[in-house]
């Protein structure tokens, strides 16, 4: 099956409903003190083993999520389903998040690796000083990867990353064309570090 | 366990609306003016009426929302002289989310710099008496599509602006639109527009309520749409409503769009009959493809012509119509006209005749009613007081899950493929509580011919993007 620029459009966040008199607004701000992660949190004291009976026990803990007051989440569950096929141990927080929640999770997860999503641009506004955030939180060694849509129009990809690899991140997506690439690097990197 | 009842209908409207009609977009309305300027109205501008009137071919109905009135008008104009037979009034998302400062705030920047900053009409800055304007001289119903949870105060001013059909529903404007919204709040408040639709119809002339079966139209199973269709058709029913369409949009396989309007024709009147609400009439809406349209118009208007050829072999009694330009946005008031001059071209010159009955379409229907039946049985069995509490239950519980839905009630955790056919099967049914067997057929389909080797993230994509 060819790739048209719709399954770019998809993975950069086509929303719930993918239509103009369907647009999918942004929820209303309802948050009411600490937010709970919405999937089930798998720690390192879980069983060593998943439901198909492979052995978990040195699987690693990723947590991905997408950034902002966006509701896509299409590219987010198709993530999920991604990461669990590969064997990870997954956290996803889902929708409507700030860098604290990223941060949060991380902490509470012992996560070795953050993924964010920005499909609706808002990315370039909640990201700036990400990885001096985590720091601040004691996260110094955790990889950190963004992907999407980062910025509102049209920019030279080369500068987008540069301006993204500047707040932080240790690889930068922009507009990918599938998950492919940050998988294959997520694997990479997640052997590199150990 | 808690059987769909009219006892569960709203007692005291008059407390509740109180609270909305203190709202200036409702200033000077009282039930009275209101009914009256509803009696004023003619037959040809009810939706129910205009549903009862024997025809050769399904309605025709466009969507369409411009933030200022003039265009509003212009467009209504337009589609109508295209052919559309209900014309639509596209609500802005701000407004769907009652976040009425920001929808003005566009307006009055998209009036200065006559450029659209909302995707549709901010129905509830301009009021109620000034939008009756839009549709003067205007005779054919008017129909409210939006993708509110809480459409109580929006409800109030179409009503009062003559609009006839208003689409939505606790369920389908809530799990696909928004995120957080308590779900608990989206119930009652559409038990009051339910409540509030019943109290301005007449016997003859009802106003009509639709359910937007579409959900998130991203593998859907065709048992999640039937589910959900029905429960939001009792749901209404027990609040009085008399004049109800359920609703589905294309599934991308046709012996499954087959299957599917005839368990939402055979369920929907089983179960109203089956709890007494023999009086209740009820439609079938089709939707044209609501996934990822294609780039290439001239393939976009393919897809267009072959699923209007669709909701005539249904014998639908409307299409909700898409255009060529869906790509790309909000169309233009030319090629929202044109879509719905092609559709109406279609249907007249491909008349479809009765469809014999072919196995697979009878073994799908079956399957598809088998499923349908045992998760509304499941929702009625919980230990619930009343039929909305029950719908809460089965959410938060998974045992209606919506896939790719947003909401945080929702659990995700349903996943459906497409098979070699292109109809949507089950692969994890998550908490659905559907039995072995079923589970079991619909394995079995996902899995005949070639095994698949494609990882799960590039068969859900490519699956997503079947006709793009």
């Amino acid at each position: 099956m060819s790739r048209s620029p719709f399954v770019a459009a998809l993975l950069q966040g086509a929303p719930a409903v993918n239509l103009r008199d369907d647009t999918v607004a942004r929820a209303p701000k309802l948050r009411i003190g600490h937010r709970q992660p919405t999937a089930p949190l798998q720690t390192a004291n879980e069983p060593l083993t998943d439901r198909n009976g492979r052995t978990t026990r040195h699987a690693k803990r990723i947590v991905f999520g997408v950034m902002g007051n966006d509701t896509h989440v299409v590219a987010n569950r198709i993530l999920e389903l991604g990461l669990r096929e590969l064997g990870y141990r997954t956290c996803n927080l889902r929708t409507d998040n700030d860098p604290d929640d990223f941060a949060d999770a991380a902490l509470e997860t012992a996560a070795h690796a953050v993924l964010v999503s920005s499909l609706n641009g808002e990315g370039e506004h909640w990201c700036r000083d990400f990885r001096a955030h985590f720091v601040s939180r004691g996260l110094d060694r955790i990889l950190l990867y963004i992907g999407g849509n980062l910025v509102v129009g049209d920019r030279p990809r080369k500068a987008v990353e540069a301006q993204f690899r500047g707040y932080g991140f240790d690889r930068v997506f922009y507009r990918p064309s599938g998950f492919g690439a940050a998988l294959d690097a997520l694997a990479t990197d997640l052997e590199a570090h150990g | 366990m808690a059987q769909p009842h009219p006892r569960h209908r709203i007692e005291d409207l008059t407390a509740l609306r109180a609270q909305q009609l203190v709202h200036p977009s409702l200033e000077g309305l009282d039930d009275d003016s209101c009914r009256c300027f509803l009696d004023g109205l003619s037959d040809d501008q009810f939706a129910s009426v205009v549903y009862r009137r024997p025809r050769s071919r399904p309605l025709v109905q466009p969507r369409g929302g411009f933030p200022t009135l003039d265009k509003q008008r212009r467009l209504s104009l337009a589609l109508r002289e295209a052919g559309s037979d209900l014309i639509p009034l596209t609500i802005d998302s701000h407004t769907r989310h009652n976040d009425y400062g920001r929808a003005e705030l566009l307006l009055s920047e998209s009036e200065d710099r006559n450029r659209d900053l909302l995707n549709g009409y901010p129905l509830v800055t301009y009021g109620y008496e000034v939008s009756r304007d839009i549709y003067r001289d205007i005779e054919c119903p008017v129909s409210l599509r939006h993708g509110s949870p809480d459409a109580r105060l929006l409800v109030e001013n179409a009503i009062a602006a003559g609009i006839t059909e208003i689409e939505g529903g606790a369920l389908c404007y809530t799990l696909p639109y928004a995120s957080r919204f308590p779900l608990d709040r989206a119930l009652l408040y559409w038990q009051y527009v339910d409540r509030l639709c019943a109290e301005y119809s007449t016997s003859e002339r009802p106003l009509h309520r639709e359910s937007f079966g579409p959900l998130t139209a991203t593998l859907v199973p065709p048992m999640i749409v039937a589910t959900v269709e029905i429960l939001e058709l009792l749901l209404a029913a027990e609040q009085g409503v008399t004049s109800f369409s359920v609703s589905f949009s294309q599934t991308g396989s046709i012996d499954q769009d087959i299957a599917l309007s005839q368990v939402l024709r055979h369920k929907a009147r089983q179960y109203l009959d089956q709890f007494g609400f023999e009086s209740v009439e009820v439609g079938l809406v089709y939707h044209q493809w609501m996934g990822a349209f294609p780039a290439d118009r001239d393939s976009a208007d393919h897809l267009i012509s072959a699923s209007a050829a669709i909701a005539g072999l249904l014998d639908a009694d409307k299409i909700i119509t898409k255009t060529r330009d869906e790509a790309f946005g909000i169309p233009t008031i030319e090629a929202n006209a044109r879509a719905v001059r092609q559709v109406v071209d279609v249907l007249e010159s491909a008349a479809v005749t009765e469809l014999h009955s072919q196995d697979t379409i009878d073994a799908e229907r079956e399957l598809i009613a088998a499923e349908t039946d045992h998760l509304l049985e499941a929702v009625f069995a919980l230990p619930e007081e009343s039929l909305w509490s029950s719908v809460l239950q089965a959410v938060r519980h998974g045992l209606i899950d919506v896939p790719f839905a947003p909401h945080n009630a929702n659990a995700n955790r349903l996943l459906a493929l497409r098979d070699t056919n292109r109809a949507i099967r089950v692969q994890d049914v998550g908490n659905v509580p559907l039995p072995r067997d079923l589970v079991g057929r619909e394995r079995e389909l996902l899995h005949t011919g070639k095994p698949d080797t494609r990882s799960i993230a590039d068969r859900l994509t490519d699956d997503i993007m079947v006709m793009a």
